[in-house]
């Protein structure tokens, strides 16, 4: 069984070399956030197929995006059968992985295609052509990998592309990290919308979400900036001001979540 | 001049009027120049509420250690809430007449300086262990802030570490003893009582004598509600004249009290700020050790709990006091012990009621002062004296009831005075750190403990 990572050995070489060694089996694709396989047989690619949450793709199409991975685990399992046939095989396929390759190598999108998209509250203005506003209608909310999941690969990864290039979308880690209950704490000086937690439970949230975030306080419709600070375990530090805004004192407890 | 003749003088000047000046000069120079309470006065009382009392519904919640702030002013309140404040404060009315309540206030409000910056200090300057435990006061304070004058953190040490065997323990134990007799119990049943009860309490550590405490001081607080409550109904009519003679007698005392038994002011304010000053233990430092036990994320809060130490402490005093002046009896003069038995006697429940609150008073103080003992044993002969200290002052518990050993008694009723010179000279020199220390929390600054 072979295993690896295409951050190591790109796609379209990982499928020639599979294709020039004549092999027969599966290469599935593992990212967190979709699942893809490509059957061999005899050295020749028969079926392609992408899943991303309820969306799937098979054939070509499915092909132009697995090339758009530039890291992912995979694993070849030899003599696995295909459930049916979406490619012909031949040399098609070599040139529609090259044609794929270098519509990608144009585009810059993140490589962790878990992030999710939303329009970006510090965008500007500016002018979309109709396809473009048509996406940016659909995709608040959803993981890149999901958007993608659709026919026409390499146009809508053209127009996520254009999107984020003028800041209408930004992509940003999907976090989930639970709740956690927290007793407020006053914090005695001037200014206001900033929260503190505990070093020990910001450097875990920093640790799961790789990302800059803040803070959501449940059931406040708050969200705040947030900062370590020592030796204050199980409570929120909430300046003066912000108490008296949100009707909070202390002692009280208060369920927050990180968020991107 | 022989060792007890030597006591003596001691004991004059550690307990003297100039003395009791010093003790209020220092808490004048914190209260005004360091903490700033007149600053912003009504900020400042905003906030020592919201910081303890405000805070009691977390009482179950620490930060992480092994005792909350609560429960750490719960051992602190254990020992100060003590006998003195209701014999002692019947001694000072009695002394002083009811000016000496007066001069007491001012005492109280001073002290709340001294007793805000020990606390904190006891926080700022604690040494932690590797097994989350903490060990601080004033002998941490004066060694670790003052290194040129370390001896001074030593001195302290053993001053505390031989008093609390004394006024901590044999004194208490005797007042227990003295105070159950009248209703049966054999002294040396007491003192076994006694001693299985400290041995096992101060064995557990700080958190089995917070765990008591916690339980102590409401008990406490309750017993005295039920000693003094049907009092205050009984004498309440005369309350406003009790109160408006305490302002009177506080500055011309032949005029208000008409020359009876000699009242003079000097007397007034020497009884009164006497009780201001060692009821609450406020310059001593001897509270402090409980308060660098609570586990805060900056020393200031800790400070604040001492201020509610105070506050209880003033509470219980000024009530006494006020019913023992409503109910007239302080003109018939006589000791203490007489004054309380005459005023309880109008009591439902009489000299039971008074037998048992002085008995629980003393208990509580005995196992706070074992706690304070062993750690200023600790700091000066290390972790292994801890054991050996606890079976001594449980011995001392069991010989207490019994009597004897006055002259020990004596010298370490000096020593307990005496604890009060470095502190009070630490809490001077260190009166900076503890105003950054409240500038900085006023900001909203993390705290940043020493190295």
């Amino acid at each position: 069984m072979l295993t690896g990572n295409l951050a190591e050995f790109p796609f379209p070489a990982l499928v020639g070399a599979l294709m020039s060694a004549g092999r027969t089996g599966r290469l599935l694709l593992k990212p967190p956030f979709l699942e893809g396989e490509i059957y061999f047989r005899g050295g020749q690619v028969v079926h392609a197929r992408v899943q991303a949450g309820e969306r799937s793709l098979e054939g070509e199409e499915a092909l132009d995006l697995l090339v758009g991975l530039k890291r992912a685990p995979f694993t070849f399992e030899p003599e696995a059968l295909p459930p049916h046939t979406t490619l012909l095989g031949g040399l098609a396929v070599p040139a529609r992985l090259a044609e794929a390759q270098e519509v990608w190598r144009g585009l810059s999108l993140p490589s962790d295609w878990g992030y999710v998209l939303r329009l970006n509250p510090k965008g500007g203005e500016v002018e979309l052509p109709p396809e473009a506003l048509r996406v940016l209608a659909q995709v608040e909310g959803k993981p890149i990998a999901q958007v993608l999941t659709a026919p026409g690969v390499l146009r809508l990864a053209r127009v996520l592309h254009t999107l984020l290039g003028v800041k209408a979308l930004e992509a940003v880690p999907r976090v989930e990290v639970p709740p956690v209950a927290l007793l407020v704490l006053p914090i005695y000086g001037s200014g206001s919308g900033v929260a503190y937690v505990d070093e020990a439970l910001y450097a875990g949230w920093a640790r799961a979400i790789r990302h800059g975030f803040r803070l959501r306080l449940l059931g406040r419709e708050a969200v705040m900036e947030v900062r370590p600070r020592p030796n204050i375990p199980e409570r929120l530090g909430l300046l003066e001001e912000d108490l008296k805004r949100l009707r909070l004192r202390r002692g009280d407890k208060v369920e927050v979540v990180p968020e991107v | 001049m022989d060792i007890l003749a030597l006591n003596e003088y001691l004991n004059r000047i550690v307990y003297g009027f100039p003395m009791k000046l010093v003790f209020l000069l220092v808490g004048v120079y914190l209260v005004i120049f360091q903490i700033r309470w007149f600053s912003a006065p009504f900020r400042m009382l905003r906030v020592s509420f919201a910081e303890t009392f405000g805070a009691i519904r977390e009482r179950t919640y620490g930060f992480g250690g092994q005792i909350t702030p609560f429960q750490a002013t719960m051992v602190a309140l254990s020992a100060t809430v003590g006998t003195g404040h209701l014999l002692g404060m019947l001694a000072a009315v009695l002394l002083g007449g009811p000016g000496a309540v007066f001069w007491m206030w001012v005492g109280y409000f001073f002290g709340t300086g001294s007793k805000f910056a020990e606390a904190t200090l006891a926080v700022h300057y604690r040494r932690r262990y590797a097994d989350g435990s903490v060990s601080g006061g004033p002998m941490y304070y004066l060694s670790r802030g003052l290194p040129r004058l370390r001896f001074l953190g030593y001195l302290f040490a053993f001053f505390a570490a031989v008093a609390a065997f004394g006024i901590g323990n044999l004194s208490q134990a005797g007042a227990v003893g003295g105070a159950l007799a009248p209703l049966g119990a054999p002294p040396a049943l007491v003192g076994l009582g006694l001693a299985l009860l400290v041995g096992v309490v101060l064995g557990g550590g700080i958190v089995r004598v917070a765990r008591f405490a916690q339980v102590v001081v409401p008990l406490k607080l309750l017993l005295f509600l039920v000693a003094v409550l049907p009092l205050l109904v009984l004498y309440g009519g005369n309350l406003p004249e009790a109160l408006a003679l305490v302002f009177r007698a506080a500055f011309t005392p032949e005029a208000a009290l008409g020359g009876a038994a000699g009242y003079s002011l000097f007397a007034a304010l020497n009884a009164g700020l006497g009780r201001g000053i060692f009821a609450n233990e406020a310059g001593l430092g001897s509270a402090a050790i409980a308060h660098a036990q609570a586990q805060v994320d900056h020393p200031v809060r800790q400070g604040f709990w001492g201020v509610t130490e105070m506050f209880v402490s003033f509470l219980v005093t000024s009530l006494t006091a006020l019913t023992f002046i409503a109910s007239g009896l302080w003109r018939q003069g006589g000791s203490a012990a007489e004054a309380a038995q005459a005023l309880f006697q109008a009591h439902p429940l009489g000299g039971v009621i008074l037998a048992l609150t002085v008995a629980v008073f003393a208990l509580g103080t005995m196992v706070s002062w074992g706690f304070y003992g062993e750690e200023a044993a600790a700091f000066l002969f290390g972790e292994g004296v801890r054991w050996p200290y606890r079976l001594t002052f449980a011995v001392l518990a069991f010989v207490g009831p019994l009597g004897g050993l006055e002259a020990f008694l004596a010298i370490s009723d000096t020593l307990n005075g005496l604890m009060a010179l470095p502190n009070l000279l630490g809490l001077v020199l260190l009166g900076g750190v503890v105003g950054r220390l409240v500038y900085g929390f006023f900001r909203g600054e993390p705290w940043v403990p020493p190295r």
